[in-house]
């Protein structure tokens, strides 16, 4: 047999926000609600309540008042579970616009164990975790994201429903967080402009970047597996290998300003697909976007810089 | 799916399934057996399915397994009763544990056994089911904790559910006690308890022996006086007076209220807690002058009703005169005389032929007991039967008096009362209750179902109505030593071997004080209600009923229910149990070693520490090295062997009673 119950409460009430009760603890906000099992139960309640007023049952008054104090004495757990737990971030791994920013917090308590610890960021959080007294334990939000630039957070909320499960309490811990997201890169032509210029170059780029033109071919065993082209494999084609007719020159600059395309992000796409595909043919490249100029150079270091730029531009 | 997911599937629905098992065994005892039966039967796949796997059945399987346990539940309780409504409940939490899937299927199913046990509160609220309930909540909770959280081990689960019921007594008892309580309810009130009555307000000769021998209390007197004899505790219900050859019934009559009735014997003082029995009527020894329950009309008859059927438990005081007897209301003689026109005809021919030989009605009424005592009369609670169509061409009488000659109170009764009427004596029958027993340990008396009794009211003068109880005549010790007596010395025979009679003190004693507990339990806890709630914020000078009281007594429960939060507060800070065992004893030798004049200076750690002192105190080279030996493998070893802890605060432990020890052998010295 089905119960309707949970599946209508979670679709009416998604979020019960409007049943928060916000209250304030040695200067930091915490916030109380039920979760959609505590609903169910407070409405269990509230008809047994009805029930022992209706027939003036001693008996039952009783045994509501007991289940009725068990979850309010169940808040102090609640809150010594939630109370004095310090959060450290973790060095985040950049991702591309559209992946899933993995965000690292090191949850750290001194007196006891903690238990069902949840961290929530931006409507995103974890999987709940166990925190053993001065064992510090990490847990990994998934962040989906959706444009380059910087994820700068300066606090994570930390929400438990231990012991019930049915009432969550949640408050805000100060923690400095920053991802950097760099552009979903665009795939495309290399474009290079013209090597050491800054400038009113970029229709000799384009044009020379036509001579550049790679196309795929299908995958022969042999071939680099860097130079794979995955997307076609992902699309649910065979796999390819991009072939370079003609190797670009020794030394290439990629800028902002010689790219096709009419917005700002589909240029910086393209520059980012760029950058990796040159980093990936090992070739010595640099980048111009506007006032920035990064020489050229290779290697991983060489491309996060570049990438970063691109994010931060 | 693999094998380690399954075992991770059967590990955490045993919570639930337990919990519902917990709490479905009470009601075993109220629901059919067949129900029984199949709820053990699918627990116990249940239970197999978790040691090796077998088959959960299908979405359609399910679903018609629930249609015929619907239909079962419905069928064996004809119609939907309590039971029938308990039953259900069973049976569809018995199949949720077939969909322990997921999580969210797990806490719905726990939710839903917290709602069963409530409905098991329904059908018996003793102190005992209590306790047994909160057991089960514990128990519950712990579930509903490790469902949630399946981290912590068993015994952690356990105690803090513990815990948090600890936590909320307090709580419990302050809202119990201060909860402001509405008379009456909201709206009306379905029977609740059900029990089975031995009181009925019909009678008639086909009906079998109700009252069985259900043992069950009907209602509880504490005198505040002398106890009456036993032979004079006949307890008036109701008095049935219209007779249409076949069943007795209660006569129409105007009531009132008033005060009550005059009465020239021996004032007797008593309450009464009665037990719900669904119907309106009051009990009070005969001959009651006066009852004071709320809203009851008392008859002209002596008996009293109350407003609305008796659904929760009831007390009340009542005063009673074993002396007096009911006056004749005038108005009413004909009542009593009323018979049916035809039938039974050899009574009418019997007693015709009685009268003429009596000078007096005196005479024949004694005639009449005569013929119960000597012509072969049985008691029996099962009596041979009287074929449905002489009782219903209303001969019913004729049979029992010439033929069957088996029966109990009701069949005497209503056979004598019909010997009366027949020659013009006014006669009525009056149900109620005989004998009751006194518990030894709490001063009151017990009334139980088995007690229910009928007896007879005749008229001879015109003016009261004399008592004659005919089953006397047949089982003189009825009265005296109550039904089990009388069946007893039937059957056995009254030869019993003297352990049989130990045991059967024994378990008497074991029933008076469970009897006494569970009558406290009623008394003040379960007949807690808002004349108690005035009476005790009298006592501590708040008057509810004064404009102020109430706002004082709301005052009174916030600090109350404060200082409960404070023990809740303070009941969590204790519950801390990981201290630092290795700091603890490390600590209890650097005081140790501080006081013999070699405190630890911070800086030091632990090596050098003890260096130190060996340096100073070769003597002690040994304890002192092993301690600080065992201390830097705890701390700065993560591999360390298990059994280290232990050896550290041996170590730590026997060098202090050391030093003890040779501290002490030199002050003798």
């Amino acid at each position: 047999m089905r119960f309707p119950t949970t599946a209508l409460i979670s679709d009416f009430f998604p979020r019960l926000d409007f049943l928060r009760l916000p209250f304030r603890w040695k200067k930091q906000s915490y916030t109380l609600r039920p979760t959609r099992y505590g609903i169910i139960f407070l409405l269990m309640l509230t008809a047994l309540f009805i029930g022992s007023v209706n027939h003036n049952n001693n008996f039952g008054y009783l045994l509501t008042f007991l289940l009725g104090s068990v979850v309010l004495v169940s808040l102090t757990h609640t809150f010594a579970n939630l109370k004095e737990i310090f959060i450290s971030p973790v060095p985040v791994k950049p991702v591309f616009a559209g992946q899933m920013a993995e965000i690292g917090l090191l949850l750290h308590c001194k007196t006891t164990r903690r238990i069902g610890i949840n961290v929530c960021m931006q409507s995103c959080s974890g999987m709940p975790i166990d925190l053993f007294d001065n064992v510090s334990a990490t847990i990994t939000i998934a962040l989906p994201t959706t444009e380059r630039g910087v994820i700068k957070e300066k606090s994570v909320t930390v929400k438990t429903d231990f012991p019930l499960g049915l009432m969550e309490m949640q408050t805000t811990v100060p923690v400095s967080i920053s991802c950097l997201v760099y552009p979903a890169p665009i795939p495309g032509p290399l474009i290079a402009s013209a090597a050491g210029t800054e400038q009113g170059d970029g229709a000799p780029a384009a044009a020379r970047g036509d001579t550049d033109f790679s196309e795929l071919s299908p995958y022969r065993i042999g071939d680099d597996l860097r130079r794979a082209h995955w997307k076609s494999l992902a699309a649910g084609k065979d796999l390819h290998t991009i072939k370079f007719e003609e190797a670009p020159t020794v030394g290439t600059m990629f800028s902002l300003a010689s790219m096709p395309g009419k917005d700002l992000e589909t240029k910086l796409g393209l520059l980012c697909s760029m950058v990796l595909t040159a980093e990936s043919q090992h070739l010595e490249y640099g980048l111009i976007l506007g006032n920035k100029v990064t020489a050229r150079a290779s290697g991983v270091t060489h491309k996060n810089a570049c990438l970063e730029a691109l994010a931060l531009y | 799916m693999n094998s380690k997911h399954t075992d991770m599937q059967t590990s955490s629905s045993l919570p639930s399934l337990v919990a519902v098992i917990l709490c479905s065994l009470p009601h075993f005892l109220n629901i059919s057996l067949v129900a029984t039966l199949t709820c053990l039967i699918i627990w116990c796949y249940q239970g197999l399915s978790m040691v090796r796997r077998l088959p959960v059945p299908g979405l359609f399987l399910r679903t018609v397994a629930g249609t015929v346990l619907f239909a079962i539940a419905v069928g064996l309780n004809e119609g939907l009763t309590l039971e029938a409504f308990v039953t259900l409940l069973i049976f569809s939490i018995t199949l949720k544990t077939f969909e322990l899937r997921t999580k969210r299927d797990r806490i719905v199913t726990i939710i839903l056994c917290y709602f069963l046990i409530f409905s098991s509160m329904l059908l018996n609220d003793s102190i005992f089911a209590f306790a047994y309930l909160l057991l089960t909540i514990v128990c519950i909770t712990a579930s509903l904790i490790t469902v949630n959280f399946p981290g912590p081990t068993l015994k952690q689960t356990l105690s803090l559910a513990g815990r948090l019921s600890l936590q909320a007594l307090p709580f419990v008892v302050v809202l119990f006690v201060l909860f402001p309580r509405i008379q009456g309810g909201l709206w009306g009130r379905p029977p609740v308890i059900t029990s089975v009555s031995g009181f009925t307000d019909e009678i008639s000769l086909n009906a079998v022996a109700r009252i069985a021998m259900s043992n069950k209390a009907a209602f509880r007197v504490s005198f505040s006086g002398e106890v009456p004899q036993p032979e004079q505790l006949y307890w008036r219900g109701i008095v049935l007076s219209r007779f249409d050859g076949k069943t007795w019934r209660e006569a129409k009559m105007g009531r009132s209220f008033f005060r009550g009735y005059y009465g020239e014997g021996k004032k007797i003082n008593y309450t009464v807690t009665l037990e719900p029995h669904n119907r309106r009527n009051l009990f009070a020894l005969d001959l009651p002058l006066r009852v004071d329950a709320p809203r009851t009309r008392a008859g002209k008859d002596y008996t009293w009703l109350t407003w609305r059927p008796v659904t929760t438990r009831l007390q009340y005081q009542a005063e009673s005169s074993t002396d007096d007897r009911p006056r004749v209301a005038d108005s009413y003689t004909r009542t009593y005389l009323q018979l049916p026109r035809d039938g039974n005809s050899r009574s009418q021919i019997m007693a015709a032929q009685w009268r003429s030989e009596s000078d007096s009605d005196k005479e024949y009424i004694d005639k009449v007991l005569d013929y119960f005592k000597t012509a072969e009369f049985r008691y029996s609670l099962s009596p041979e039967a009287i074929s449905p169509d002489l009782i219903s061409g209303g001969n019913g009488i004729d049979a029992f008096l010439f033929d069957t000659k088996e029966g109990f109170c009701e069949y005497y009764a209503s056979a004598f009362a019909y010997l009366m009427r027949v020659v013009g004596i006014p006669a009525r029958l009056v149900a109620g209750y005989l004998g009751g027993e006194i518990n030894p340990y709490g001063d009151y008396m017990v009334v139980r179902q088995s007690d229910a009794h009928v007896w007879c009211e005749v008229s001879i003068d015109g003016v009261t109505w004399q008592r004659i109880d005919p089953t006397l005549w047949v089982a003189p010790n009825r009265a005296t030593q109550g039904l089990n007596a009388v069946l007893s010395s039937a059957v056995s025979g009254g030869n019993e071997n003297n352990q049989v009679t130990a045991l059967r003190n024994f378990f008497n004693i074991v029933v008076n004080y469970a009897d006494l507990i569970n009558s406290r339990w009623n008394q003040w806890v379960l007949g807690y209600s808002s004349s108690s709630q005035i009476l005790l914020f009298r006592s501590i000078g708040v008057d509810l009923k004064l404009p102020g009281g109430v706002f004082q007594a709301v005052i009174v429960g916030l600090i109350l229910l404060t200082a409960c939060g404070f023990i809740a507060v303070v009941l969590v800070r204790t519950g801390k149990e990981n201290k630092d065992e290795v700091a603890f004893y490390w600590q209890k030798f650097s005081t140790l070693m501080g006081r013999m004049g070699f405190p630890r200076p911070s800086h030091q750690g632990p090596v050098a520490y003890g260096q130190n002192i060996i340096e100073q105190r070769p003597d002690l080279r040994d304890d002192i090295d092993e301690i600080t030996g065992l201390y830097t493998q705890l701390r700065f070893n993560p591999e360390c062997p298990a059994e280290t802890l232990p050896r550290f605060i041996q170590a730590v432990k026997s060098f202090k009673l050391d030093q003890k020890q040779k501290a002490f052998r030199q002050t003798n010295s």
